[in-house]
């Protein structure tokens, strides 16, 4: 029934097609890669607070109560180093013994406060509330506090930075 | 006449190029059933929201620079310099929540309309589709001032999406741009916002006014179709002047609200700073559902209750399976309207109101120990001394040099020096006593009482004015000279460039006798050169007049001085000078000061005074022994101090005129910079410099303030003849 000219015309909307499509593969491969560049990092990059971090003097820090510290740490940051501050709650407990926890929410992520009439760290985002050891008293947090690694050297205090995943009941560290 | 009617008429010049009357028909003279109407004008109002969006964006990203190091600078630059900045930046915060409750009314209105039903299924979902986008526009942008809120706001966003099954993690990854908040988020979250949320939407935009065309205005549902039809009006002028007027109406109310509240700005987004991190008031609801969804459950409140809110909404044409567009025949989807409208105000009322911010009970806290802390009665100097060794001597050391501790602790002042001295103001010191300076200055807000902490700040104060009892009972050597490298920008700047280059980096006071003196402020002459180049200069001098600074500074304080140079750019940085009380301790170069004796301790205040104020504006070219040698080979006509026949030349008032009003092309006017008293100061000061006898060159110190007092009667006689003289009779 068709004309030979339908025909052909049939074969070449199809063939037209299949072009169309290959040049969008063509532009979209390449694009869809070079947005996907977070997920691939260069080899031997530092992952950040890899090392342990002076987080100052341990003299200053009464002993037996918590005390927010500031942790900078030197990580990539795009095209150039930059330092980045954390927050961290110290107690020392003896001389030597520190613990030191992340100030960051194992909820979603704000940043928890240490609150002295309640004795209790409290979350002001979500209303998570951490005892004074940091485990998990009440709010939605599905864990306690993150424990960061920490040690003492010549009266100063040294601290490992890490993130955390959040959301989850385990204390996972995010792989940088 | 009549046959020229029913033939078309011959196409114009432009007409015949441009086809424009198609384009006019199509987009102006399309005839709506049913005639104009104010109810349609609530979705081009939507239309033209976005507009005036599109335009401030534009506007406002003409002055941003997404990147951490910039991005709240500049939004603080458009919001406290640009002309107009804070007004536009305004319309684009506040529009932005216009739009979302301008989208919502729509939405409510085509819901009760029945509009979303057969044959405009399609046109809902686009719509569901554009609500989206604005969301997405919405939380994007929110970052882009990197202000506190910004930042904890975005964190909160991030998490929600980390917990999304299985792809949660790669999900934040991609949108944060690397493992962690920073640049790239930055850069992401500024391009989503900018180029790909607006992009789309105009396409979902075109969409769904193409299907709205398609389709027509919805009639009312007691409307016969027959009654619709008669009624038809094109689109031009009648609706178009509807639309008009209901635009006049919301720009006037949102430029009035935007004149009376501009958009907030906070300080810089500090991750190690605590926060109460809260979402813009539209997301207030759901920020507070998240606080009911505990531990494993957490996901249903992050994830699966929207995931189901924006299926059920987008699906619901297909979902609502009623036949009537009545709203009063169609009770379960009203039902279901009035349900969840009066569940989302109330709950965002009820978020809002409940919010309890945990700062107040902190601060109350804070609030009775600083009162239990507070004594009595007047804090007497002996209470000041035993605070100071309780709470500060550990470190500072009781002679406040805090050299014993500086090994370990290398940026620790050194209260004795008289560059920190002038570095600082007594509110720097009174607010670091108060906020400390983490980590290693801790805050004393908690300790120590207002007048405690203030009483500290002048007792710190006392250290480079004279001795203490602090000293009194431990005395020390005078210390040695803070070599440059212990001196921050700031003082190094006060010390050496100040005088020539003035508090603002322009230059202006002494560019007329040095015409190559650049202006830092100028942002193309900052542009114009590299650091490097900078940093030649300084080391090794430039042109006729800027001396070689490498004897004083090391290729370290170098680069810190072109950083601290670049913070001139735009004329954001001034540095501060303190006229009323320029507070100098011993002076340890120049005429000897150290050795005056005690019993003239106003002169000796009025002494150091005028060394502070020397060593400020006259020492870069007179040098720190008054001979100018330094700079007399580019200023052959510098005095000589030291040169008793040129001190006999001028006479006291001469030489204050000309630190007030300058002298020749090279000499600066200092008026506005020092005060007459203080000029008259600076004349003892540099008669000072004159040997006591011809033959010794340098005078002995020991008789320096006996001079001083001996020449400042001098002035004040002089002073007096002249007022006499020009006193009317």
């Amino acid at each position: 029934m068709e004309e030979p000219n339908t025909k052909r015309r049939r074969f070449l909307g199809v063939l037209t097609g299949v072009l169309m499509a290959f040049i969008g593969l063509l532009v979209a491969i390449p694009a869809v890669g070079y947005f996907l560049a977070p997920f691939r990092r260069k080899p031997g990059l530092e992952s950040p607070g890899a090392e342990f971090q002076n987080a100052g003097p341990l003299q200053h820090i009464p002993i037996g109560a918590w005390h927010l510290l500031t942790l900078e740490v030197v990580h990539e940051d795009g095209w150039k180093k930059a330092k980045t501050r954390h927050g961290i709650w110290v107690r020392r407990e003896a001389d030597e013994k520190v613990v030191v926890l992340s100030s960051i929410c194992p909820h979603l992520g704000c940043p928890v406060n240490w609150n002295p009439g309640r004795s209790a760290f409290l979350c002001p985002c979500h209303g998570g509330v951490f005892g004074a050891d940091g485990n998990k008293i009440d709010g939605p947090p599905p864990r306690a506090m993150d424990h960061l690694e920490s040690q003492v050297q010549g009266g100063h205090l040294w601290v490992k930075w890490q993130d955390f995943k959040i959301g989850v009941a385990e204390s996972v560290p995010v792989s940088a | 006449m009549q046959t020229g009617q029913e033939q078309p008429p011959q196409p114009g010049f432009w007409e015949h190029r441009t086809g424009w009357m198609l384009l006019r028909k199509l987009l102006f003279l399309e005839p709506l059933p049913g005639g104009s109407r104010w109810a349609a004008a609530f979705g081009s109002l939507l239309l033209f929201s976005f507009v005036l969006q599109v335009v401030t964006g534009i506007l406002l990203s003409m002055n941003y620079a997404p990147a951490i190091a910039t991005a709240w600078p500049s939004v603080k630059f458009i919001q406290n310099e640009v002309s107009l900045g804070a007004f536009i930046r305004a319309v684009h915060h506040w529009g932005s929540s216009a739009m979302v409750i301008l989208l919502l009314v729509h939405l409510v209105q085509v819901f009760v309309w029945g509009a979303y039903k057969k044959p405009r299924e399609l046109t809902w979902m686009v719509g569901v589709l554009l609500l989206c986008c604005v969301l997405g526009l919405a939380f994007t942008g929110y970052l882009l001032p990197w202000d506190q809120k910004a930042y904890w706001a975005t964190k909160v966003g991030l998490g929600i999406a980390s917990t999304v099954p299985i792809v949660g993690d790669d999900l934040r990854t991609l949108l944060q741009g690397g493992p962690q908040m920073g640049n790239l988020t930055l850069t992401r979250f500024f391009t989503i916002h900018t180029f790909l949320l607006p992009g789309l939407l105009i396409l979902l935009v075109v969409v769904h006014l193409y299907l709205f065309r398609l389709h027509g205005v919805t009639p009312a549902p007691w409307e016969s179709a027959a009654l619709h039809k008669a009624q038809e009006e094109p689109f031009w002028p009648g609706q178009v002047l509807k639309d008009g007027v209901v635009w006049l109406v919301f720009l006037v109310g949102l430029g009035l609200w935007c004149y009376y509240w501009p958009a907030p700005l906070e300080e810089q987004a500090d991750p190690s700073q605590p926060y109460e991190a809260r979402p813009e008031w539209y997301f207030m609801f759901y920020f507070r559902i998240l606080r009911y969804f505990d531990g494993p459950l957490e996901v249903v409140g992050t994830f699966v209750l929207p995931l189901v809110f924006f299926l059920l909404l987008f699906l619901w044409p297909f979902l609502d399976r009623n036949p009537h567009r009545d709203p009063r025949r169609r009770p379960l989807a009203m039902g279901l309207l009035s349900l969840g409208s009066c569940g989302l105000i109330g709950l965002t009322i009820f978020a809002i109101v409940t919010d309890v911010r945990m700062t107040e009970p902190v601060q109350a806290a804070a609030k009775t120990a600083a009162q239990k802390a507070e004594p009595a009665g007047p804090i007497q100097r002996a209470d000041v001394a035993k605070i100071y060794q309780t709470n500060c001597a550990a470190c500072h050391g009781i002679d406040g040099s805090g050299k014993h501790i500086r090994a370990g602790m290398p940026s620790i002042p050194d209260f004795t020096s008289m560059a920190w001295q002038m570095s600082k103001t007594d509110l720097e010191i009174t607010h670091r006593i108060q906020d400390g300076d983490e980590p290693l200055m801790p805050a004393f807000r908690d300790k120590l009482s207002q007048p405690e902490m203030l009483a500290l700040a002048i007792y710190v104060r006392a250290f480079a004015s004279g001795p203490t009892e602090a000293e009194a009972l431990a005395p020390i050597k005078p210390p040695a000279a803070p070599g440059a490298s212990q001196m921050s920008p700031t003082q190094i700047y006060r010390a050496y460039c100040l005088a020539c280059h003035d508090a603002d980096g322009r230059g202006q006071t002494a560019h007329k006798a040095m015409p190559g003196l650049p202006d830092f402020a100028d942002p193309k002459w900052q542009s114009a050169h590299t650091d490097g180049e900078f940093k030649l200069a300084i080391l090794n001098g430039k042109g006729k007049f800027m001396p070689p600074m490498k004897d004083k500074l090391g290729p370290e304080d170098a680069n810190k001085m072109v950083v601290y140079m670049r913070a001139f750019g735009g004329g954001k940085q001034v540095v501060k000078i303190e006229h009323e009380h320029p507070f100098v301790p011993p002076a340890l170069e120049g005429p000897g000061v150290e050795s005056a004796p005690k019993e003239s301790a106003k002169t000796a205040v009025r002494l150091r005074a005028a060394t502070g104020l020397y060593r400020q504006y006259c020492l870069v070219c007179h040098g720190s022994d008054g001979r100018g040698q330094e700079m007399r080979a580019s200023m052959p006509v510098i005095p000589d101090f030291t040169n008793p026949a040129l001190q006999k030349q001028v006479s006291n008032p001469q030489l204050a005129t000309y630190i007030l009003d300058g002298k020749g092309t090279l000499m600066p006017s200092f008026r506005g910079r020092v005060n007459d008293e203080q000029a008259q100061d600076l004349v003892a000061y540099v008669r000072a410099f004159r040997p006591a006898s011809a033959d010794t060159p340098v005078a002995p110190t020991g008789d320096f303030d006996k001079r001083f007092r001996e020449l400042q009667n001098q002035w004040n006689e002089l002073d007096k003849q002249l007022k006499k003289l020009s006193a009317p009779k």
